[in-house]
């Protein structure tokens, strides 16, 4: 049983299409609103930091160019926030499939990870569709895209392995989350630009993963300088770091992961 | 060939008082735990082709082997190999998700248990066939009657080709020409020469189905061997504990005394052990004053207490032997002891003349052990016939 890797495919494949026709079933919408959420969240996002609260965006003139700016980083911050949260209570939700076959449980994670980053795929292409209408024609800089993506799988992954596992076995870990999270997106330059964090604070920024994770979306989709090389090397390293780590302890609990759910 | 191996195979269960001891113990790198000993040190052998029975209390850790079994948890210490597709039909239908159709399910069931989309898309119709669900198929399953949910589980859970068969007690579901479907692919299976694991309370049905058993007691293995003797024995066990262990007592009464009873087989060889249809001697000594007339009454007894035939000496009209200074004797002879398999033992009492008062009286003494081969169940064997 699951000798092979085409058997885990297929299951990951299973999975993922599962829980994206689970969030959708029984709604009129359906997938449609995979594109209205995103949507949604940035318009309010940019009704919010373009009239009302104003930081000191010196390069952004439009509304139109505000609005990708803040795109390129809510999108994956959205992906991230929502993986993370659905990944801490993903084996206590599946005890029933767990308990009774054996089967590769790190695809259960893997596959709201790849559920949400479908989710993330439609509403890029919707937003690139816009993009290019309106602003941009087709740029080089797309290609960053790709690593992006992958990076941030990678450490999507891992942080939800990570909390998958522990959250077996200490179930604050899901109400840690609910704590941590908003914590981590205001220590992001996703709703404020980079440099208006005052300097004693900087590091906190530049540790960030999250924090090159979200600059290299916005090199890839608005265009303008690449990112540095150190940024990308620290932001890998802690990607597979993370991943790793998550791996590492699945392994460890594997075994009795159907004598705690 | 083994379809199934243990060795030295132990679960241990750690019990938290909550999420606070697993911190506790990660951090303080001390235990704070209960260990609960599920199973301890089994090792067992089953070869393919072998209907296995796992029989014994509640807590006796038959659960824990049949998840080890089909690997949803692994072994504290000791190793433990089955390979081959294990199909479990332990709690049909809980993998079902109830916003998904029948069809959905059975496809995504298929795909947790390692088969692939294309061989799982050759057995559908089988399985919509066997569940009789042709017309309620395409709906939610959520819309299903409990019955329905088993049956679409039972069907998918049989129909891949499975190398093993883990089942429990709920051997058969649905109405009964459902069961008699389930039975009789059970059966096909077992004629296939697939290996079937099976765990129940029913001890006939362990009799009746299984080649080999193990009887698990506190997680420890009892008795491991051929199912008629592991489940004799457990049944055994059971009347044993039902009655509390009665004292052997021997009065010495003032006017008579048993002097002593022993078991022998029709050779006169001592013996304890007895297959259905063995002979069986009792000899009985036991002195009485000299106004008496002696009787004896003997009974025969299993161990849970229920008395199986009383006979006395005054109702056959036999006189006991003289022996001289007021010791008689006599031997109580069974040519066909037509006892079942279990735990017996004699009660003997010497009595009046006509054998209606007791005086002295020897309770469950010369115990023995009776066996039966074959798959007859109960108490005593009665002589009949089919026409």
């Amino acid at each position: 049983m699951f000798t092979s890797l085409r058997d885990r495919i297929f299951l990951l494949r299973d999975l993922t299409l599962r829980d994206l026709r689970l969030r959708y079933v029984g709604s009129i919408m359906g997938l449609f609103w995979s594109v209205v959420h995103p949507i949604f969240t940035l318009l309010l996002y940019t009704l919010v930091f373009s009239q009302v609260i104003r930081p000191n965006w010196s390069q952004l003139q439009t509304i139109g160019s505000f609005a990708s700016y803040l795109f390129a980083g809510l999108l994956p911050w959205i992906q991230f926030h929502e993986s993370i949260t659905r990944c801490a209570t993903v084996f206590i939700d599946h005890s029933n499939l767990i308990k009774k076959v054996k089967f590769p449980v790190e695809l259960l994670p893997g596959s709201m990870v790849l559920s949400s980053i479908a989710n993330q795929l439609i509403a890029l292409c919707v937003f690139l569709a816009l993009l290019l209408l309106s602003y941009h024609n087709a740029s080089l800089s797309l290609f960053w895209l790709v690593p992006a993506i992958a990076l941030q799988m990678l450490v999507t992954v891992g942080a939800g392995l990570l909390v998958a596992s522990s959250n077996v076995f200490v179930r604050d870990i899901h109400q840690l989350l609910g704590v941590g999270l908003p914590f981590l997106f205001w220590a992001t330059p996703i709703v404020y630009p980079p440099a208006s964090v005052p300097a004693r604070y900087q590091w906190i920024s530049a540790a960030n993963p999250l924090t090159h994770l979200v600059a290299l979306y916005r090199a890839a989709l608005l265009g303008g300088q690449a990112p540095e090389t150190a940024a990308l090397l620290y932001l890998s390293l802690f990607c597979a770091a993370t991943f790793a780590a998550g791996w590492a302890l699945l392994c460890r609990i594997r075994g009795v992961l159907s004598d705690y759910v | 060939m083994n379809a199934i191996e243990l060795d030295r195979v132990t679960k241990v269960y750690r019990l938290y008082q909550g999420s606070r001891g697993i911190v506790k113990e990660i951090l303080l790198r001390r235990p704070y735990h209960h260990p609960f000993w599920a199973l301890k040190e089994l090792s067992l052998q089953i070869a393919r082709g072998v209907t296995f029975g796992v029989i014994g209390n509640n807590g006796a850790g038959k659960s824990t082997l049949l998840k080890l079994i089909t690997g949803t948890t692994t072994p504290t210490t000791g190793s433990l190999r089955a390979p081959g597709r294990i199909a479990s039909l332990l709690e049909l239908g809980t993998g079902f998700h109830p916003e998904f159709t029948g069809r959905e399910n059975i496809h995504f069931t298929a795909v947790t248990m390692g088969i692939s989309p294309k061989e799982a898309r050759k057995q559908v119709e089988e399985i919509i066939d066997f569940s009789e669900l042709k017309e309620f198929i395409d709906q939610p399953v959520k819309t299903y009657s409990s019955g329905m949910y088993l049956r679409l589980g039972f069907a998918v859970a049989t129909a891949f080709d499975p190398d093993v068969l883990v089942i429990d007690e709920a051997l058969a579901v649905g109405d009964q020409s459902f069961q008699k479907k389930c039975i009789d692919r059970i059966h096909r299976f077992k004629e296939a020469g697939k290996t079937i694991v099976f765990c129940s309370h029913n001890m006939y049905q362990v009799r009746q189905l299984c080649d080999q058993a193990v009887w698990l007691h506190r997680g420890e293995c009892r008795a491991l061997g051929v199912a008629s003797e592991v489940v004799d024995r457990y049944s055994d066990f059971l009347r044993e504990s039902k009655t509390e262990a009665r004292p052997v007592h021997s009065p010495r009464h003032p006017l008579s005394s048993i002097e002593s009873a022993t078991l022998a087989n029709l050779t006169g060889q001592p013996c304890d052990q007895f297959l259905t249809g063995e002979g069986l001697q009792l000899r009985i000594r036991a002195r009485f004053a000299e106004r008496f007339i002696p009787n004896l009454g003997v009974a025969i007894v299993r161990n849970d207490g229920v008395v199986c035939y009383c006979t006395n000496t005054a109702e056959d009209h036999f006189l006991l032997k003289r022996e001289g200074d007021g010791i008689y004797t006599a031997t109580l002879e069974f040519p066909r002891l037509e006892l079942l398999s279990g735990q017996y033992h004699f009660s003997i009492a010497t009595t009046d003349e006509r054998s209606l008062q007791a005086y002295a009286i020897v309770e469950s003494t010369c115990s023995f052990t009776v066996r039966n081969i074959g798959s007859e169940y109960g108490l005593v064997r009665l002589h009949h016939q089919w026409r």
